[in-house]
């Protein structure tokens, strides 16, 4: 082949495509993974919560707490009644202003049209105007999650409904219509990309940006690779594998940081030998080397799983600890002695099968870390991968001992939902039976119990329970963001719970 | 021609067709044959080496060492590490288990299923036949490749998915074949004059048809082999074969990919090694037919 | 020569229809066997993070798999035969919409890669068979071997460490267009013209050696003249039908070509499609796969006939 024609081909198909890449010089551009497929607010539009496009009534805060955002207040009257105030200096970017009207009708067609609202929404909730910018809320039990409601992106998106409706069903005029509060608002959306601009009178003040332009590379490799031939600043959900690639290039950075609400974790098979036996699973829990898995595995790029939770959370425990001559009595006292290197029980070896799954690739580092650990305890491990984890832990084909998932532990600030659906009788993933009398009192006692310090204390108690009673879901790490940037950007930090754009986001160099 | 071609260009020409050969006297031919003998000794010496390896290796194929992650080649380490410091060697030892037995084992598998639907086919004629080779032309229809494709991605990724699926795609032309090779034999003036003299279609089958046809059907497997070999290590590069930790070649490349920059070896050398192994394989196909084909004109 | 003609071509439209039969019957054949809920796989791929009971539940009635295999077949065949072939899983798009919006990128990549190929190994056979057991054709020989033997996978690979990352040149996020398409494709064409060469060698060195070509010899005529007037019009058939069946490999061996070049064609999706579980579209490619193995087979055996006058007669 001639290179040199070659080469001049591609420059001269590269330099058709140079002045538009001037004129949005200044624009963010990012590639993230995933295809936002539509404008239909309803479907898609939690995209548009984290690229800066669209807002909600309250926002999720790194230190696990709620705090208003669209709103000026949120304030339990009772236990029964909420008092929301909508904040008046607020407008869509279509120049309507934002009042109690406006953000009613937008939860009204909310849960119309999105399962993801009216799933999330009891059963007699009543939504009502009391002011020009106050909403009454009222239920007929104790709704202690509304604040993480009003902060998940999967349900009440703030947007004109009017402006929407006006369109029907042809979502792409929706584009340009300014439906959103955000600091920036839709230009243009392609199968490749979605181009947004500075929405000039946002609320909260000026966008740092000209605009930001997203494009859809679902290949991890070629999105890290468009950072650094300078088709994008920054790259979206890298792999930690490619973090000595990236620390190795120069104009490249790969920033991590800003633990987030889950984590990979464990799931014992209590329903079977050996995790049929307390001392067995308390023995594991003080086996693994987490700061091992997070520090040396992993470099750091995940976070150290100090308990279930991340510690910056108020009702976090931090009550995991490593101590590998505990975890060998507790095997001793639950009959599985040293024999050589191996540990046995009526002659019979102990040994695990550690199932993980291909679609989360940092499993695999995971497990041959616990692999190596627990075999310094005289445990075998043998590593099985399966193509769709939940059917393998919840039905009988797989054997399996312990099953390693990554999870969100909280939602938007709202940890029931994770444990109604894995810890309690009868939950969707509740992949063992696991079936802990008090950990169910407590679950349904969190669903409605309103006080803050309360809620905390229950939920500091099933932690205690899950390390020191009758454990069976324990953490392996606390996951954190972590971007791919370049020079230009070197300062970004990955946005907790997905905010990956605000107003301020511009330009920052390294500090 | 082959219907699954696989990621490999490996041209696939038309078997010889010609009387029955013995062993004894082409093995002369075979060890004239420069092409087949280098073959056979590399060959040779990487089934050697994935036998005794996982013996001589002085370290566990998936077993981390995070002190010693992504070493270059040297002394402690011939092949350099990957990325949690597993020894290379050690994993293209292990995993040549996988890449090259599962590409025989597919073929055995193949030329089996192959060598009895042809024989019956071509032996029974008839409505046998009229059906066997409607389900042959059926499952040719799809360009095998997709057909492999349509399985894994219904059954999931898996090894025995994977395997399966080579299987399904492609056994279809070793019973076309192995029916026509039936077909011409019948007529072999050897056959006839067996017949002749009253010997029942039994024994003939055994004794006259099926040694030279499983033969001639053994040549072109074994032309296959490299073929095979790159098509479990492409499955595995993406995602739908061997699953990790496990060792194999095309894994192996899926798993450092991100690695190449700055540790080239990651990708030498299982490129290396699926590249000996497919060259070897080939060069034994090619040499074996080679000396039949000579033979089969003289 | 008409008649002939018509009659090929209604041969392969047979074929086409059992393709299309098998292609859609398969699939579903295969689904109960199917592990696993693909609903979850989905919710994951749209990125809904936390989908409550309701969500589920819906998008389960809204995709028909809540209703028995044998119904959600029948309904899948009645729009198919329409030309509707069902919305993907993952997207909620239409499956035929998806696929036409990367069909041509695919098309240009493949019909690229087809053509430089056969280019490639007609020059390299004819100079080898020009040059036979001279150091050209030595040189072929060792390129033939040695391309033979690199799975094109691997040789990508190569390809891009060295040569696109390597050396920078080309781009990392593609958009299928025409001058982009030349790195890829001539990767394809590399590996693949291997085989076809050594094929294209040992034809036209077989009608070198027929009767009326060494006649022509002993009289005189030229290499060249031998090569192209007797040896070429003669060698070429295997050659065809090789590059007839392996149209059927280069479509198949699109995906992993588009997923280390990140081409935006159909390879890719498909393989997206694959770990999301969205049979639709599994269903969909695999069908266009086949029919488009029959076109291009039937091409084949066009240009077979024009060249071969006598073929007309035996088909």
């Amino acid at each position: 082949m001639n290179k040199s024609i070659l080469t001049a081909l591609l420059v001269a198909a590269l330099s058709t495509t140079a002045p538009l890449a001037e004129d949005a010089a200044k624009a963010l551009r990012i590639v993230t993974s995933f295809d936002i497929e539509s404008m239909n607010p309803a479907e898609d539009g939690f995209w548009m919560q984290e690229f800066g496009v669209a807002e909600l009534l309250m926002k999720f805060q790194p230190d696990g707490t709620n705090q208003p955002w669209l709103l000026q207040s949120l304030v339990a009257q009772d236990d029964l009644t909420w008092i929301a105030t909508v904040r008046n200096d607020v407008a869509f970017q279509n120049g309507r202003s934002l009042d109690a009207d406006a953000v009613l009708a937008a939860i009204e067609r909310q849960i119309a049209h999105s399962d993801g609202a009216r799933g999330s929404v009891p059963e007699g909730t009543r939504f009502e105007k009391t002011g020009d910018f106050e909403i009454t809320i009222s239920t007929t039990a104790p709704w202690p999650e509304l604040p993480g409601v009003l902060s998940n992106e999967g349900v009440f998106l703030i947007y004109d409904t009017a402006a929407v409706e006006a369109v029907g069903e042809d979502w792409r005029q929706l584009v340009g219509a300014g439906i959103y509060t955000g600091p920036y608002q839709v230009t243009a959306l392609t199968p490749d990309r979605l181009v947004t601009e500075r929405f000039d009178h946002y609320w909260r003040g000026e966008p740092a940006l000209p605009g930001v332009t997203v494009n859809f590379v679902s290949d991890p490799n070629a999105r890290i690779l468009a950072v650094q031939n300078d088709e994008a600043d920054i790259a979206l959900y890298p792999p930690i594998a490619a973090r000595p690639v990236v620390e190795a290039t120069p104009g490249l950075h790969f920033n991590y940081g800003t633990p987030s609400t889950g984590g990979f974790l464990g799931f014992m098979n209590i329903k079977a030998a050996p995790f049929d036996d307390v001392q067995v699973r308390q023995a594991l829990l003080k086996a693994i080397d987490y700061d091992e898995i997070a520090n040396v595995v992993f470099g750091g790029v995940l976070e150290q799983a100090t308990g279930l939770y991340n510690k910056s959370f108020p009702w976090a425990l931090e009550n995991y600890e490593t101590d590998l001559e505990e975890a060998a009595a507790l095997l001793d006292a639950a009959g599985w002695g040293l024999d050589g290197d191996v540990r046995r029980k009526d002659g019979e070896a102990l040994s695990l099968n550690l199932v993980i799954y291909p679609q989360q690739p940092d499993l695999v580092p995971m497990s041959g870390a616990i692999q190596a650990q627990l075999r310094k305890l005289g445990i075998e491990v043998k590593i099985t991968s399966v193509d769709d984890v939940y059917a393998a832990l919840l039905g009988n084909e797989v054997d399996w001992d312990l099953g390693l998932s990554s999870e969100g532990t909280v939602s938007w600030g709202v940890a029931s939902p994770f444990l109604n659906r894995y810890l309690a009788t009868g939950g969707g993933r509740n992949f063992a039976g696991y079936a802990n009398e008090e950990v169910q009192a407590l679950i349904g006692e969190l669903k409605v119990a309103v006080d803050t310090a309360r809620r905390d204390a229950i939920l500091q108690r099933i932690q205690t329970i899950l390390v020191e009673e009758d454990p069976y879901v324990f953490a392996l790490n606390i996951h954190q963001g972590r971007v791919v940037v370049n020079d230009a950007y070197a300062g970004y930090q990955p946005g907790f719970a997905l905010y990956h754009v605000s107003y301020e986001t511009g330009p920052s160099p390294a500090q | 021609m082959n219907m699954l071609d696989r990621f490999a260009s490996v041209a696939r020409p038309a078997p010889p067709t010609h009387d029955t050969v013995h062993w004894r006297r082409l093995w002369p031919r075979l060890l004239r044959h420069r092409g087949f003998c280098i073959g056979l000794v590399l060959g040779l010496a990487l089934l050697g080496l994935a036998a005794i390896g996982p013996f001589i290796a002085p370290y566990e194929p998936n077993w981390p060492d995070y002190a010693a992650a992504l070493r270059a080649p040297e002394p402690a380490h011939w092949l350099g590490t990957d990325a949690t410091g597993r020894d290379v060697l050690a994993r293209i030892l292990d995993g040549a288990h996988r890449s090259i037995g599962a590409a025989v084992f597919v073929l055995a598998t193949i030329f089996a299923i192959g060598l009895v639907v042809g024989a019956v086919a071509g032996m029974a004629g008839g409505v046998v036949d009229t059906v066997l080779m409607r389900l042959v032309d059926v499952m040719m229809t799809l360009p095998g490749l997709v057909l492999a494709f349509a399985i894994l991605g219904i059954l999931g990724p898996g090894f025995f998915n994977l395997l399966l699926a080579l299987v399904v795609a492609d056994w279809a032309y070793y019973a076309r074949l192995a029916r026509s090779l039936t077909l011409s034999a019948r007529t072999r003036p050897d056959v006839i004059a067996a017949r002749m003299a009253g010997i029942g279609w039994g024994r003939i089958l055994l004794g006259h048809i099926l040694p030279g046809v499983a033969l001639q059907l053994a040549v072109v497997a074994t032309l296959g082999i490299g073929g095979m070999i790159s098509a479990i290590s492409g499955f595995s590069f993406l995602g739908l074969g061997v699953q990790p930790p496990y060792a194999e070649w095309g894994a192996m490349l899926a798993e450092s990919r991100f690695y190449f920059p700055i540790a080239p070896w990651l990708l030498l050398v299982p490129a290396g090694s699926i590249f000996i192994a497919v060259l070897s394989a080939n060069l034994i196909g090619n040499g074996l037919r080679d000396v039949l084909e000579a033979k089969g004109r003289t | 020569m008409t008649r002939e003609l018509a009659a090929a071509v209604l041969r392969r439209l047979g074929q086409a229809v059992l393709t299309a039969l098998v292609a859609s019957t398969l699939v579903w054949a295969l689904l109960p066997l199917a592990p696993g809920d693909p609903v979850l796989r989905l919710m994951e791929a749209r990125h809904i993070l936390e989908p409550n009971d309701l969500q589920i539940a819906n998008l389960r009635a809204e995709l028909a798999l809540d209703q028995p295999l044998p119904l959600q077949y029948a309904n899948w065949l009645a729009r198919a035969v329409r030309g509707d072939l069902s919305i993907s899983y993952r997207t909620g798009r239409p499956v035929l919409e998806e696929i036409s919006e990367r069909l041509p990128a695919t098309m240009m990549l493949l019909g690229t890669a087809l053509a430089a190929s056969i280019l490639l190994s007609l020059v390299l056979a004819l100079v080898a068979v020009a040059w036979r057991d001279r150091w050209p054709d030595r040189l072929i020989l060792l390129y033939t071997q040695i391309g033979a033997a690199i799975p094109t996978f691997v040789f990508a690979l190569l390809v891009l460490q060295y040569v696109i990352v390597g050396a920078g040149i080309g781009r990392v996020l593609p958009q299928g267009s025409l001058a982009l398409v030349l790195l890829p494709a001539l990767t394809v064409a590399v590996d693949r013209a291997a085989g076809w060469t050594q094929l294209l060698r040992a034809s036209l060195i077989e009608a070198g050696n027929a009767n009326h070509a060494l006649v022509a010899r002993a009289r005189g005529a030229s290499r060249w003249h031998v090569i192209w007037h007797h040896a070429l019009p003669n060698g070429i058939l295997p050659f065809l039908t090789a590059i007839g069946v392996s149209i059927g490999a280069l479509i198949g061996g699109a995906p992993i070509i588009e997923e280390i070049f990140t081409w935006p064609g159909l390879g890719r999706y498909v393989l997206q499609a694959l770990s999301a579980r969205d049979y639709p579209v599994i269903q969909g490619f695999v069908l266009l796969s086949g029919l488009s193995y029959v076109a291009a087979s039937l091409a084949v055996d066009l240009v077979a006939m024009m060249l071969y006058p006598r073929l007309r007669k035996s088909s």
